[in-house]
């Protein structure tokens, strides 16, 4: 139809006026967001604090990684090395505290009510927050890897194995314990881990050789292999809806 | 086809929190009463899929209560929430329209609007820390109307609540149910009086009672008494019978007693209202 006959249309016949308009416009479904808008959307409900103790974290470690002038010294100054294995799993902690804190701040139930359900917001939260430690880690190995006499898988093995365990461990405790206690649980683990890592690396250093890369190997599955059991129960659980215990104090 | 509750049960270990409860909720205000601990909340959080059922089933027009759209579908109020501690009313209400789907544009439009009618738009920046309860709940009620839910439930909606507020309150309920589910629980029977279609009675986890406020109260018609006697018949009689208001009129007392049989000479049958029905069956659960 062209303007012309519309425009004649329109003169030639007045339109009716709209009856019950408001009841019309109250039977329309607005567009939702889509799961990608969501996902996205979360970037903006993590902790400014969180992203900024990620980067103290990170530029520690690319500090230490760079303090050494010579790639030749790396080896002798191993421990450059347990240093900043030291440091991540703090790193690991921030990721485990950002996750509990819906159930820390009294927000589950609500959330779990939403039609992006408190699994969602768990899950899109730790992809965020597991991909930007990714992009920290990777950064930090490629560094080192150009700087030390240990080979990339060495010195991933070594760095990643404290993170990883105490991202399995903080994240057994938050599929346990709620509130308050949970974040006192999984700072508690990151201490422990690496305290250990710095008494490893001061009186078991012989178990940086070579000879026991096989069990660091070991380690780092198993640390990997958990962490995959505790993600899977975290989200079963929120899935499940089995926060009645916590729900119904 | 509405929302329909199936034999829906649920055990916490050796304790039913609700025993085979079956409904059917078309649109209207529902009034759900009960003494503490009777399974209202359980209920309630069954029905907004929080807590899962041990068995029976939950769903609105067909569509199942772990399904998104039913949650699509649903706006509800805890009886107790929280809130992110850095959060404003604004934050708040801007976060839970991104969890319930609203695109950007629309969820500012719709909290802003709900934040005027529960009369919080001026502390919309405000932090939610620094709210009074009252403040606090009407922000949870704004929460639960953001998607324009077709069903909507609330727990203890006005509690904190001043009596102007839960005026406003009531209204606005009246409204919101002409064309979609409430439910709502309470402790204060005024409300459910002045605002249900149907009241949904509720003890030991098991629905008792459910009808207009009239049908309710039949079950209760011709044992409400009021009398005034000397101070000794009146121990006697507190001793006997379940007293639902006492008062003291210089040396006898005023008695509003709930019995089967008429409990004195002096005493007259009295219109039974929803507070005496409540008082009859729950005055033992109170006492616990």
């Amino acid at each position: 139809m062209t303007n012309r006959w519309k425009n004649a249309l329109q003169t030639a016949f007045e339109a009716p006026k709209p009856e019950d308009k408001e009841r019309f416009l109250k039977t329309l479904r607005y567009p939702k967001i889509s799961g990608a808008d969501f996902f996205l959307s979360q970037f903006r409900y993590i902790r400014k604090r969180v992203w900024a103790l990620s980067a103290v974290i990170a530029a520690m470690g690319w500090a230490v990684a760079l303090s050494s002038p010579q790639a030749n010294l790396w080896h002798a100054e191993a421990g450059r090395l347990w240093t900043l294995s030291a440091l991540l799993p703090f790193l690991a902690l921030l990721t485990a505290t950002e996750l509990s804190r819906s159930t820390g701040c009294r927000m589950a139930e609500l959330e779990l009510s939403c039609r992006f359900s408190l699994p969602q917001v768990v899950m899109a939260r730790a992809a965020i927050l597991g991909g930007g430690n990714f992009l920290i880690l990777s950064l930090l190995l490629t560094l080192i890897s150009q700087r030390s006499s240990y080979g990339l898988l060495q010195a991933a093995t070594y760095l990643l194995v404290p993170y990883l365990m105490t991202c399995g461990v903080s994240l057994w405790i938050a599929n346990r314990v709620r509130g308050r206690e949970s974040v006192y649980g999984c700072a508690a683990a990151a201490c422990l881990v690496s305290m250990t890592n710095v008494v490893a690396a001061g009186a078991l250093r012989f178990l940086y050789t070579n000879a026991f890369l096989g069990y660091w190997l070991l380690l780092f599955a198993a640390s990997s292999l958990f962490i995959g059991i505790q993600l899977r129960d975290l989200h079963k659980r929120t899935e499940e809806r089995t926060w009645d215990l916590f729900l119904t104090e | 086809m509405g929302l329909i509750l199936d034999r829906v049960t649920k055990h916490y270990g050796p304790k039913i929190a609700c025993d085979r409860i079956s409904l059917t909720l078309r649109p209207g205000v529902y009034g759900l009463l009960g003494a503490n601990g009777a399974g209202k909340t359980t209920l309630m959080r069954m029905m907004c899929g929080v807590l899962a059922p041990t068995s029976g089933t939950i769903a609105y027009e067909g569509i199942d209560v772990s399904h998104e759209d039913y949650r699509d579908a649903l706006g509800y109020l805890p009886q107790d929430f929280g809130y992110y501690p850095e959060f404003s009313a604004l934050d708040f209400m801007l976060y839970i329209a991104t969890l319930k789907g609203l695109p950007k544009p629309r969820a500012l439009e719709k909290s802003r609007e709900l934040l005027e009618l529960v009369s919080l738009e001026k502390e919309a920046n405000k932090k939610i820390k620094t709210f009074s309860g009252g403040m606090k709940q009407r922000l949870g009620i704004a929460q639960a109307m953001l998607n324009d839910p077709r069903i909507l439930i609330l727990d203890e909606p006005t509690a904190g609540l001043d009596p102007k507020e839960r005026v406003r309150f009531r209204n606005l309920i009246s409204r919101l149910g002409a064309d979609r589910i409430v439910l709502l629980s309470t402790h204060i029977v005024s409300d459910v009086e002045h605002i249900a279609d149907l009241i949904l009675v509720m003890k030991d986890g098991q629905l008792i009672h459910q009808g207009t406020l009239e049908e309710i109260i039949r079950t209760i018609q011709g044992k409400v008494w009021e009398c005034t006697v000397p101070q000794a018949s009146a121990d006697v009689l507190c001793d006997k019978h379940l007293v639902v208001n006492l008062r003291q009129e210089g040396a006898d007392v005023f008695l509003r007693l709930v019995c089967e049989e008429k409990p004195g000479d002096s005493a007259v049958p009295v219109q039974a209202t929803l507070e005496d029905l409540y008082l009859y069956y729950f005055s033992e659960v109170s006492e616990r």
